[in-house]
C-alpha cells in the first residue's frame, strides 16, 4: 500500500460518516471497553471473595468505586454501544436505505461517546465515582456525573439516528409489520432507551447541581448518588439493554433453519411488550422513599407491587418469545453450529436466565432473597446474565452480519471460544452470584465473607469475570480477522431472507447497486428463493 | 397474509420532523424525571412534617412572587403563536412573515431567559440552604438550557430559510424546531404550577 493510500485509509476510518465505517468504530471500541470492563470486575470480585483487609483494592472507597464502574460501565461503555455499533451497519442495509440518518450525527455520537468514555474511566482513576464512599473526590465525582451524560447523551444521538431511519427511510411496501426483527427489536430498544435514559440524565442534573462549589447537601451527598442512579443498572431497566438480543436471535434462526418465521406478528409483538415491561424509570428509591435517608416508611422499589408485575411479566415475555423464535429450530432443519447461530441460541439462553432470576428476587415466598434495606447479590446475577447474553448475541450477530459489517467472514474458531466465554460468564457469574444471595450476601459486600460457601461461590464469579474478558479478547480477534480478510465474498452468503444480503458484500458507499423495489413480504429474498425454485 | 398487503405509496422521508420528535420526546422525559423527583421529595417531606419526624417548611411565605413566574408563562404562550405563524408562513411560501415570525419567536425566548433571570434574582431562597431551592434552581437552569437549544435550532433553521432552503413543498426543519420549541415550552407550565402556584 502506497503512502497515500495508506493515509486514505486512515481518513476513511478517522472521518468517515458513512454508517458502515461509524459502526465498526462503535463495534471495536465496545469491544476494548468490554476486555476493560472485565478487568475491573475481576480485581472486583476477587475483592468480594475475600474482603479481610481489603487485599486486592487497598480499601473499601476503591472497591465500591470499582462496583459502581462496572456496573454502569458494562451498559454504557459496552452494552449499548456494542449493538449500536452493529445497528449502525446493519438497520440501513436491512431496511433498504443508501445510508442511516443523520450520518453526520451518528459519526459525532461516536466521537463523543468516546472522549466521554475516555473521561469517565479518567475520573474513576481519579478517586471519583457515583460514591457512596468516604474519600471520594468531590471534584472527580463531578467529572464522573458529567461524563456519564456526555456519554448518554451521545448515545441517545445515535440512538435517534437508528430510530429515524426505521420509521422514516423504509422503502415503498415495506410497512412496520414488514421490517426485519433486528431493526425491529433495535427500533423498540432505541425507542425504550431514548424515553427511559434522559431520566437518569435528569437525576444526573440535580447530581450536578448539588456539587456545585460548596459540600452538596441533597443529591450529591456521596451517601445517596448510588442509590439514585442505580436504577438504571438494575431490573427492569437492566433487561432493556437486552431487547436486541430477541432481534438477533429472530434474524439468524430462521435462515439458518431454512424456514420462514413462524407467527411472525406475535414475535414481534412480544418484542415490543419486553420493550414496554423492561422500562425502568420508575423503578427509582426517589419515587418511593425519597432519598432522604431519615425518611422510612414506605416500601423500597423492589416491594411495590408493580415492581414484581413487571418481573413476572418480563420472564412470560421472554419465555415466550425464546419458544416462539426457538419453534424455528423444529420446523426446519438443524443449522450448521457455527458462532452466529450458537451465539444467537445462547444469547436467548441468558436472556431467559435473567429474567428467571427477576421473577425469583420479586417471589414473596423466597423469603431469603428480602432483606430490609440491603440489596442481595441476585441483582448482581440479574446484571451478569444480562451482560452475558448481550455478548453472546453481539458474537452470533458480529458472526452472522460480519460480510456486511466487515467485507469478510469472522474467524470461526475465536467466535465459538467467545461464545464458550460468554456462556461460562453467565453461568459460573450468574448462578454463582445467585446462590451467595440465598446464602444472605449483600449486592455490595462490604463485610467479610465469614462463611466458607460464600467466598468458594465469589471464586467461581471471579472466574466468570475472567471469561467474559477471554469472550471479549476472542470476538475483537475473530472480528479483526474478518476486518483483515481479503476473500471476495459471494453477496448473499446464508441465503437470507432480508434485504441487507441483496447488497454487495461488502456493501459500497450508498449500499445497493440496483434500486430497492416496492417490497411486498417481510422476507423478500425468500420469495425470490421460492419463485427460482 | 402478507402477500393481500397493499404496498404503500412512495412518500417523501422526513427524517428531520421524526429525528427533533425523537429529541423532543427525550427532552420531556428528563423534565418529567425531575419534576417526578421534585413531587417525591415535597410529598415525603411533607410525610415527614405530618409524623413529626422532621421535614420542612418547602418555601417560606413570600419567597417566591406570583408575577414574574406568571409574566414568564405569558411570554411563552405567546412564542408558541409565534412559532406556528412561522409554519404556516412557510407552508404558504410568504418567506417575509416567517422571519418575522421565527425573530419574533426568537425574542421571546430571550425575553424568556431574560425573565428568569430576573426571577432567580426576585427568589427569596438561596440556593446552598435547601434541597427544594437546589430542586429550584436545577429546574429553571435546566429548562433555560433546553430554551437556548431551542432557540438555536430555530436560529439554523431561519437562517437555512434565509438561503432559500424551504418552501410549500418541504417545511420539514422548520416544522422540526417548531416541534422541539412545542415541547421546550410546554415544559414550562408545569414548572409555573409547581413551583409558582402551589410553591
Amino acid at each position: 500500500m502506497t503512502a497515500a493510500a495508506s493515509g486514505d485509509a486512515l481518513y476513511e476510518i478517522i472521518a468517515s460518516n458513512d454508517h458502515k465505517m461509524v459502526g465498526r468504530r462503535f463495534i471495536f471500541a465496545s469491544l476494548l471497553m468490554l476486555v476493560g470492563v472485565a478487568v475491573v470486575g475481576l480485581l472486583s470480585e476477587l475483592e468480594r471473595a475475600s474482603l479481610d483487609g481489603f487485599g486486592v483494592l487497598g480499601n473499601v472507597a476503591t472497591y465500591i468505586q470499582t462496583f459502581a464502574f462496572v456496573r454502569a460501565g458494562g451498559v454504557l461503555l459496552v452494552a449499548m454501544p456494542l449493538f449500536i455499533g452493529i445497528a449502525l451497519v446493519t438497520v440501513p442495509l436491512q431496511i433498504g436505505a443508501q445510508a442511516v440518518a443523520f450520518p453526520r450525527l451518528a459519526a459525532a455520537s461516536f466521537w463523543t461517546w468516546l472522549v466521554g468514555s475516555g473521561i469517565f474511566i479518567a475520573s474513576f482513576i481519579a478517586d471519583g465515582g457515583f460514591g457512596p464512599a468516604a474519600g471520594t473526590a468531590n471534584d472527580a465525582t463531578l467529572l464522573t456525573i458529567t461524563s456519564t451524560g456526555m456519554v448518554i447523551a451521545s448515545l441517545l444521538a445515535a440512538c435517534v439516528c437508528i430510530a429515524t431511519t426505521v420509521i422514516a427511510l423504509r422503502p415503498a411496501g415495506m410497512t412496520l409489520m414488514r421490517v426485519p426483527m433486528f431493526s425491529w427489536s433495535m427500533l423498540v430498544a432505541s425507542s425504550v432507551w431514548l424515553l427511559s435514559l434522559p431520566v437518569l440524565m435528569g437525576n444526573l442534573v440535580l447530581i450536578f447541581a448539588d456539587l456545585q462549589g460548596r459540600a452538596p447537601i441533597a443529591f450529591g451527598d456521596p451517601d445517596t448518588i448510588w442509590s439514585q442512579v442505580e436504577w438504571a443498572f438494575q431490573a427492569p431497566q437492566i433487561l432493556a439493554f437486552a431487547i436486541p438480543v430477541l432481534g438477533v436471535a429472530a434474524d439468524i434462526i430462521p435462515v439458518a433453519a431454512k424456514v420462514r418465521q413462524g407467527q411472525r406478528a406475535v414475535v414481534q409483538t412480544l418484542i415490543g411488550v419486553f420493550g414496554a415491561v423492561s422500562f425502568g424509570a420508575w423503578a427509582q428509591h426517589a419515587f418511593s422513599r425519597g432519598i432522604d435517608p431519615a425518611f422510612t416508611s414506605g416500601n423500597l422499589i423492589y416491594e411495590e407491587a408493580l415492581y414484581a408485575l413487571f418481573a413476572i411479566a418480563a420472564l412470560a415475555v421472554a419465555f415466550a418469545a425464546f419458544g416462539g423464535i426457538l419453534d424455528n429450530l423444529r420446523r426446519g432443519t438443524m443449522p450448521k453450529l457455527s458462532m452466529a447461530t450458537v451465539g444467537a441460541i445462547a444469547g436467548l439462553f441468558l436472556l431467559l436466565d435473567a429474567a428467571a432470576v427477576g421473577f425469583v428476587r420479586v417471589m414473596p415466598f423466597l423469603d431469603a432473597l428480602h432483606e430490609d434495606q440491603v440489596l442481595l447479590s441476585s441483582t448482581g446475577s440479574q446484571y451478569k446474565f444480562v451482560l452475558a447474553a448481550i455478548v453472546a448475541s453481539a458474537i452470533g450477530a458480529i458472526g452472522w452480519w460480519s460480510p456486511n459489517i466487515f467485507g469478510g467472514y469472522a474467524v470461526e474458531g475465536l467466535g465459538l471460544l467467545a461464545v464458550l466465554a460468554a456462556l461460562g460468564f453467565g453461568v459460573l457469574g450468574g448462578l454463582a452470584d445467585l446462590i451467595t444471595a440465598f446464602l444472605g450476601q449483600a449486592d455490595i459486600s462490604i463485610a467479610s465473607n465469614v462463611d466458607d460457601g460464600v467466598e468458594a461461590l465469589n471464586v467461581i464469579s471471579s472466574i466468570g469475570m475472567l471469561a467474559v474478558a477471554v469472550a471479549g479478547l476472542a470476538l475483537l480477534g475473530s472480528a479483526m480477522g474478518a476486518f483483515r480478510s481479503t476473500e471476495t465474498l459471494p453477496d448473499d452468503p446464508w441465503d437470507g431472507h432480508t434485504l441487507e444480503w441483496a447488497a454487495p458484500s461488502p456493501p459500497p458507499i450508498g449500499n445497493f447497486v440496483e434500486p430497492v423495489g416496492v417490497i411486498e413480504s417481510p422476507e423478500p429474498l425468500l420469495d425470490q428463493l421460492e419463485e427460482v425454485s | 397474509m402478507s402477500e393481500q398487503l397493499v404496498a404503500a405509496e412512495p412518500q417523501r422521508n422526513r427524517t428531520v420532523v421524526v429525528g427533533a420528535s425523537l429529541a423532543a420526546a427525550s427532552m420531556l422525559m428528563m423534565f418529567a424525571g425531575m419534576v417526578a423527583v421534585y413531587v417525591s421529595i415535597r410529598q415525603n417531606n411533607e410525610h415527614l412534617i405530618e409524623k413529626g419526624v422532621g421535614g420542612s417548611v418547602w418555601f417560606p411565605d413570600l419567597t417566591i412572587q406570583i408575577a414574574p413566574g406568571t409574566m414568564m408563562l405569558f411570554t411563552a404562550m405567546m412564542s408558541l403563536f409565534t412559532m406556528a405563524w412561522a409554519v404556516q408562513a412557510i407552508r404558504n411560501d410568504d418567506r417575509r412573515n416567517a422571519y418575522v415570525a421565527m425573530g419574533l419567536t426568537m425574542l421571546l425566548g430571550a425575553a424568556i431567559i431574560n425573565q428568569v433571570a430576573f426571577a432567580i434574582g426576585d427568589f427569596g431562597v438561596p440556593v446552598d440552604r435547601s434541597t427544594p431551592a437546589l430542586l429550584l434552581y436545577a429546574l429553571y437552569g435546566a429548562f433555560v438550557a433546553a430554551l437556548g437549544m431551542a432557540i438555536v435550532g430555530v436560529l439554523l433553521m431561519m437562517l437555512r430559510a434565509i438561503a432559500g432552503q424551504y418552501d410549500s413543498r418541504n417545511s420539514d426543519g422548520i416544522q422540526a424546531a417548531a416541534i422541539f420549541w412545542y415541547a421546550v415550552i410546554l415544559v414550562y407550565p408545569v414548572i409555573w404550577y409547581l413551583i409558582t402556584i402551589t410553591k
